[in-house]
């Protein structure tokens, strides 16, 4: 099992798209920095992202999120502490 | 038991400094690491492509270090199918040899590795 | 991982820090790791990340000063900050003994930011249980 982590903005990056297409079936999807705006927008990945969510594999961190005047519309809301525990959770990590 | 690390090379050579750091970094490491996988994915399969000329725009030519992957003995060199087709790039222009993988075979391989680190 | 449940990290920070919230949010990961409990086997800088190293930087006074907060969180807990060595002179990140060797007349490392070959970052790589790459 991956942690995925993205940080680039949906608008002005591939990672988003590039991460999803390469996401296993049980691993999981942090965003941070600029990418935390695709859990409030409306992204060309966002079907993909509602269907993370629904199996609880979509998490976003709030300090991003509230930084920005953000809310999430999904996923998982978490602190570093818990980036902490996914990436504990999790075999490995890559950052897109 | 010795890690398994993966290397994922997503950026295109040239442009920034990204692609050629990288392969520093992977030849260095498959001194001290001979688990070592390589995967070309997204823009990271220009790297691949023959024929650069990278003088001409004042950058250093890094492909003829793509040959001591070889010689270093990093012999889990893996290129994204889809990307090439995206690109309209054949195996038989690519410099190394290399195994063709779709995204989900790339999956399979990824899982395999206890550390992953991407450019 | 150990039985005590303490986990190894080790950090890959590849962010430039003064155009970039990479190095910090590295930081910020790293603050999180050790309130919890872990362990900071090291942090490696590579690609831009190694201007975190450089001591001239001098934000405004009312910025955070992020090599600043690094040098301070990895002399407490003692863990080392490697930055590689060839990124650096890439980089204009000198050591006083490189600048010797150059015969380059300034040298600019931030103590205790050291510099390391990448061979350190594979030392750091073998002997933690989890990497992080920012």
């Amino acid at each position: 099992m991956i942690l995925h982590t993205v940080s680039g903005s949906p608008f002005n990056s591939f990672a988003l798209k590039d991460c999803v297409r390469q996401l296993g079936g049980k691993d999981l999807l942090l965003l941070l920095n600029d990418a935390v705006s695709a859990v409030s927008a409306t992204t060309d990945q966002h079907l993909q992202l509602l269907q993370l969510d629904q199996s609880k594999r979509l998490f976003v961190l709030d300090v991003d999120l509230q930084a920005r005047g953000l809310k999430a519309n999904m996923g998982q809301v978490v602190s570093y502490a818990e980036f902490v525990a996914l990436s504990i959770r999790c075999q490995s990590q890559l950052a897109w | 038991m010795e890690k398994k690390i993966g290397i994922i090379n997503r950026q295109a050579p040239h442009g920034s400094s990204t692609a050629r750091e990288a392969l520093d970094l992977t030849l260095a490491i498959s001194a001290f690491n001979e688990s070592l996988s390589v995967f070309f994915i997204g823009d990271g399969v220009y790297q691949l492509l023959a024929k650069h000329q990278a003088d001409l725009i004042l950058q250093k030519d890094f492909q003829p270090m793509l040959q001591m992957l070889e010689l270093y003995d990093v012999e889990n060199v893996y290129v994204c199918q889809q990307s090439l087709v995206e690109r309209n790039i054949s195996v038989d222009q690519l410099v190394i040899k290399t195994t063709l993988l779709n995204t989900e075979e790339i999956n399979e391989h990824l899982q395999l590795q206890h550390q992953l680190m991407s450019f | 991982m150990s039985e005590s449940g303490v986990v190894k990290f080790s950090l890959l920070v590849t962010g430039n820090p003064a155009s970039s919230q990479n190095t910090a949010s590295a930081l910020q990961f790293c603050e999180a790791v050790l309130a919890a409990g872990h362990k900071i086997c090291g942090v490696f800088f590579y690609l831009d990340g190694v201007l975190t190293a450089n001591d001239l930087i001098n934000p405004a006074s009312d910025e955070v000063n992020i090599p600043d907060r690094w040098a301070a969180l990895a002399t407490q807990y003692k863990f080392a900050l490697e930055v590689c060595v060839s990124a650096s002179l890439r980089r204009g990140i000198v050591n006083e003994r490189e600048a010797a060797q150059l015969g380059l007349q300034h040298y600019n490392l931030k103590p205790p930011f050291l510099l390391s070959g990448l061979g350190q970052l594979a030392e750091l790589s073998a002997s933690c249980d989890r990497l992080i790459q920012f």
